[in-house]
């Protein structure tokens, strides 16, 4: 990007500059067109702004003037968001201003963003500087008047949320996913893992010594390579941050781990570190101070799976997204309505006291777009209509199912990138003290002190008070207020056919929606995680009297379960209790679905060790359609799955993987290849039947295949090859799998080959036949 | 670190204290315990260690008896130990707290790394706490306070800690125990089924949980002595003190069962989980 000189005369002054950034300017005249670059996630995101955004002003009036009655709306309204309005009317989008954006590795990076851009422009400015295209789980945050961390809210004025605070920004991680192996592309991980050494020199992510010595040594390989005696000397180490509180002891363990991972790649080192991290139980929970009804100090924690509160450092009390009915705050109050246990009659609601009204808000709005984000298939749109009180905020972006469909079909070679972060991380954010980057992080930590609160959201609560003081989710799903008295043990049963059947049609409306847009030929009933059944399937204790019952506290995941569990094995009686479930969507577990792709998972394995594959493992959400899919209750249940049909591989690594693959195959007379490709782009349906045979010694034929499918906004085209190599036994098939791959990539050009699986067909017994390929 | 749940059972080395003759004594009555047979109680201890050692495998440490620690050979309140770490507790007893002295010491000599309790208003009973693999849970009970909850979250900061109120008698781990990586076992009483409803909502993790009809047959331990990959184990009361709970214990899978007694050191309120303490010098392989 370019930059200006004047870094000063940007922001007050109205400079009448032509637009330098076309693109950005356009992106703000006509919401619909984000920033340029035409990425599909940008157009959904956008989707949402029109009704966002068209009237808030006029809407939120009386909810202003609501405000204006307490307390905290006074300190807040003096703010210039009034006088702003006008001009802004006139103002062209002809001024721009000069953001600087902290990145993870702590550098900074300057772009000029039309002054009355949206968030979205800035964000997208930032990915493709990163040259990152799993955005989703990514965001910016800038710190207000009082330095609080904010995220900037891609679908609103940047200039509106910072207010008068400067245009500096901080890029961060905002929904870390519970599954990083999952992430389509290594430089997304990458930044991932920059950020969870910033969480852990920082102390926002406690771990104990052995952790804080094994994720160190991983970020050692990924940042120096293999350990090499020459360059390696001394105390390597020592100037990379590994720890709050680092040891000459911890450093040597580092090195001493170090060594042994010799051969390991970056990415797979930081694959470790992740897997390592992921697992860490304060891995992406964000804290937020309060007060209980007591009055005793908390920290609420929201994370993937639900809110947490703790007291110190314990967990006391754990509300997933399931057990929770609405989310709400008033004034600098915050209240989770919870779903009524076994024996409860009544929903109850918990409050909790906030510092002040904002950070009720910021945390209102970070519980609204965590459960969006993990727990729904597609966002909310904003309320509508008349009724609505309160806050229209509303997460707009994608959410992770969204973000997985996108990124399977990711189409590009892994981007280049430097490794090299954590010194200069270090530095600069030891000396210029976190104050803006990052987490406001160790603030945020258990012992921090009580005022330091967390991620807030777009400062419109002064600024334009365009939202309501008090704003309200209610989780999708309606569920009695009062519940029918009910006995034991029938009672997970009833509780399902309780359910009002509209709620169940559009359940099944939406997982029908979901199976269309997968298309997956095996996203049926895969039933998420063999281990539970069998973990499940303990049969009960005959003596236990009162097996099911009570769970007060169960949450509601874990009478799904029990329901689960019932359709699975009937009869299973009493004593065993399903204990809870991790939440869906944040406990994939990969689940291999058919011997197609078991065959190529393993041509995938034989061809890895000669690094010349570039493969890929692309993420299928499949629905759950049995009987526990109603009993997810309010959400679309979800099973991520791993299918590993996308491997994909470019020319010259389609011929080594065509060998790799015939090479599972000893002395085979014939090979038949079937060649799928995968593109993200349309139109690749003129296809030749037939091609020549390349080689003197095999006749070659093929059939071909092609589907097409339109995945949001993708359109697909699949193109099966079937190609029957014949010849007799001194043919090199490894030779003619090669040519057959060759050609079909030669034409088509702009698609990737994405399996090949061989069969041979030749004396030996059909069963020999059906487990070569899955064995090597 | 494996897979999650990985970590649960693994040992090398299992810990035990001798019984002195003032278990049996009027000297145990001071602390308001009934009148048990020394001999029995002895000869329980004795076959426990034996299977320790034979049946499992696991080098075996046998503290010599103090005459002056009648409830010494309860070591399981003694310590909270987790891969390479032990944090050495704060029995909510004074009596008791000079029981962990030759406890500490002997972890020090296996090479594990020590953990104090400093803070003078924490107590911590070392059966207050299950590990699951996955998490702690810390009971609250008579003799654990939230300040010591807090020393084992402070401790073992990879893992979450919550908390679970115990009501009555039992410590936590009186109530409930694990059966295998992803199984609690419980009792059927009141107090251990509120006790389980607790930790489910607390948890992230899955879990089956198994009901017994006693509440001393959850305290059991499940134990992986040999290589990673090697059998699973599950030590627990036999059929001579429990004879109800046996075929509810059949149901676990993927465990070879080993029963043992001990009805005599139950009456000074042992359990499996406080007459050892399992541990592993290598705790990383």
């Amino acid at each position: 990007m370019t930059t200006e000189t004047g870094p000063d005369s940007e922001v007050k002054k109205a400079q009448e500059e032509a637009p330098q950034q076309p693109e950005a300017a356009a992106a703000v005249t006509t919401p619909v067109i984000p920033a340029g670059h035409g990425h599909p996630e940008a157009n959904s995101n956008e989707k949402h702004l029109p009704q966002q955004d068209t009237r808030p002003a006029e809407q939120s009036l009386d909810m202003e003037e609501k405000d204006y009655s307490e307390a905290d709306g006074l300190s807040e309204r003096t703010t210039p968001s009034k006088a702003q309005k006008s001009p802004q009317k006139i103002a062209k989008k002809y001024k721009s201003a000069i953001c600087r954006v902290t990145l993870l590795d702590a550098s900074e990076y300057e772009c000029e963003v039309e002054k009355h851009g949206r968030g979205q422009v800035l964000f997208d400015l930032v990915c493709e500087h990163l040259n990152l295209l799993e955005k989703d789980y990514f965001g910016l945050t800038f710190c207000d008047a009082d330095s609080q961390k904010n995220w900037l809210d891609p679908s609103k004025e940047i200039k509106k949320q910072i207010r008068s605070s400067s245009w500096n920004f901080a890029f961060t991680v905002k929904f870390y996913p519970p599954d990083p192996a999952q992430l389509t592309e290594d430089i997304t991980r990458y930044y991932l893992c920059l950020q969870l050494r910033a969480d852990i020199i920082t102390g926002r992510l406690p771990c104990s010594f052995v952790t804080h010595a094994l994720l160190g040594s991983y970020a050692v390989q990924a940042e120096l390579g293999d350990y090499d005696a020459e360059e390696h000397v001394g105390n390597y180490v020592s100037e990379l941050r590994f720890a709050p509180n680092q040891t000459r002891e911890l450093e040597e363990r580092i090195m001493e781990l170090h060594k042994t991972y010799r051969g390991m790649t970056p990415g797979e080192a930081e694959i470790h570190f992740l897997e390592n991290a992921k697992k860490l139980s304060m891995y992406g929970v964000d804290l937020h101070h309060a007060k209980d009804s007591e009055g005793i100090d908390i920290m609420l924690g929201v994370c993937a799976n639900g809110l947490l509160i703790y007291r110190d450092r314990l967990r006391i009390n754990r509300f997933a997204w399931p057990k929770i009915l609405k989310i709400s705050y008033k004034r600098s109050n915050f209240y989770i309505k919870i779903r009524p246990g076994e024996y409860e009659q009544f929903e109850s609601t918990i409050g909790f006291k906030l510092p002040n009204h904002r950070s009720a808000k910021r945390l209102w709005k970070v519980c609204i777009e965590h459960h969006t984000f993990f727990r729904l298939v597609s966002p909310e749109p904003p309320p509508k209509g008349f009724l609505v009180m309160g806050s229209k905020f509303r997460y707009s972006g994608r959410t992770q199912a969204q973000t997985r469909q996108a990124s399977a079909l990711i189409d590009r070679p892994a981007p280049f990138f430097e490794r090299s972060s954590s010194k200069r991380y270090t530095m600069s954010r030891s000396l210029d003290g976190a104050e803006f980057s990052r987490p406001a992080s160790v603030s945020e930590n258990h012992d921090a002190g009580p005022d330091s609160d967390k991620p807030e959201e777009d400062a419109e609560s002064g600024g334009r008070r365009s939202e309501a003081e008090e704003g309200e989710v209610r989780t999708p799903t309606k569920i009695k207020e009062l519940k029918p008295e009910q006995e034991t043990t029938p009672r997970h049963k009833q509780e399902f056919l309780d359910k009002p059947e509209d709620v169940l049609l559009k359940h099944q409306a939406s997982i029908n929606e979901l199976k269309r847009t997968l298309k997956e030929p095996n996203s049926k009933l895969i039933h998420r995680d063999r281990d539970w059944e069998r973990d499940r399937r303990l049969p009960s204790s005959p003596a236990s009297p009162s097996p099911k019952g009570t769970p007060e506290k169960a949450s509601e995941s874990q009478r799904t379960q029990d329901a689960f569990q019932q359709d699975l094995v009937p009869g299973t009686a009493a004593g065993l209790e399903v204990f809870t479930q991790k939440s869906l969507a944040a406990s994939p577990e990969p689940v291999k679905t058919e011997t197609m792709t078991v065959s190529s998972l393993a041509i995938r394995k034989k061809i890895e060790p000669e690094a010349v594959l570039q493969s890929r493992v692309s993420t299928v959400d499949h629905t759950q359609v049995d009987g526990s899919a109603p009993l997810g209750k309010e959400f679309m249940t979800t099973t991520p799955s791993i299918t590993t049909e996308t491997i994909s591989t470019t020319m010259e690594n389609s011929l080594k993987s065509g060998k790799g693959a015939a090479a599972m195959i000893p002395g085979p007379q014939t090979v038949a290849t079937e060649i799928r490709s995968l593109s993200p782009i349309i139109g690749k349906d003129v296809l030749t039947s037939t091609y020549g045979a390349t080689a003197e010694t095999l006749s070659t034929s093929t059939t071909t295949h092609v589907t097409k499918t339109v995945k949001g906004g993708f359109s697909e085209t699949r193109i099966e090859k079937r190609i029957i190599i014949t010849g007799d036994e001194d043919v090199d098939q490894d030779q003619a799998l090669a040519l057959a791959i060759k050609e079909a990539k030669l034409q088509h050009p702009d698609m990737l080959v994405t399996k090949a699986v061989v069969y041979r067909e030749t004396d030996p017994s059909p069963e020999e036949r059906d487990k070569k390929p899955q064995e090597s | 670190m494996g897979p999650p749940g990985e970590g649960l059972g693994r040992c090398s080395h299992a810990l035990i204290r001798g019984v002195p003759e003032s278990l049996g004594s009027g000297e145990a009555a001071v602390a308001g315990l009934p009148a048990l047979d020394l001999a029995k109680a002895q000869r329980e201890h004795g076959v426990l260690g034996g299977k320790l050692r034979q049946r499992l495998g696991l080098q075996l440490l046998e503290l010599p008896p103090e005459e002056s620690l009648p409830l010494g050979p309860l070591l399981g309140d003694t310590a909270v130990i987790q891969g390479d770490t032990a944090l050495i507790t704060r029995p909510w007893s004074p009596a008791r707290r000079p029981e962990v002295d030759g406890v500490r010491k002997a972890l020090q000599d296996l090479g594990l790394r020590i953990v104090e309790m400093g803070d003078q208003s924490a107590t911590l009973d070392g059966t207050d706490v299950l590990f699951t693999g996955r998490e702690f849970f810390v009971g609250l009970s008579k003799w654990t306070n939230h300040r010591g909850a807090e020393i084992v979250a402070d401790t073992f900061r990879d893992f979450a800690v919550s908390t679970v109120p115990v009501s009555g008698p039992s410590h936590l781990r009186g109530l409930c125990g694990m059966g295998g990586p992803r199984t609690v076992v419980a009792g059927s009483s009141e107090a251990a089924q509120k006790a389980v409803r607790t930790m489910a909502a607390l948890t992230d993790h899955p879990y089956a949980s198994l009901t017994l009809p006693d509440d001393a047959a959850a305290d059991c331990l499940f134990l992986r002595p040999g290589l990673p990959g090697g059998p699973s184990f599950l030590l627990h009361r036999g059929g001579g003190d429990l004879p109800n709970s046996q075929e509810a214990l059949q149901k676990l899978s993927d465990v070879t069962l080993v029963p043992v007694s001990c009805s005599e050191l139950e009456k000074a309120g042992a359990g499996l989980s406080s007459l050892c303490l399992m541990l592993s010098t290598r705790p990383h392989s």
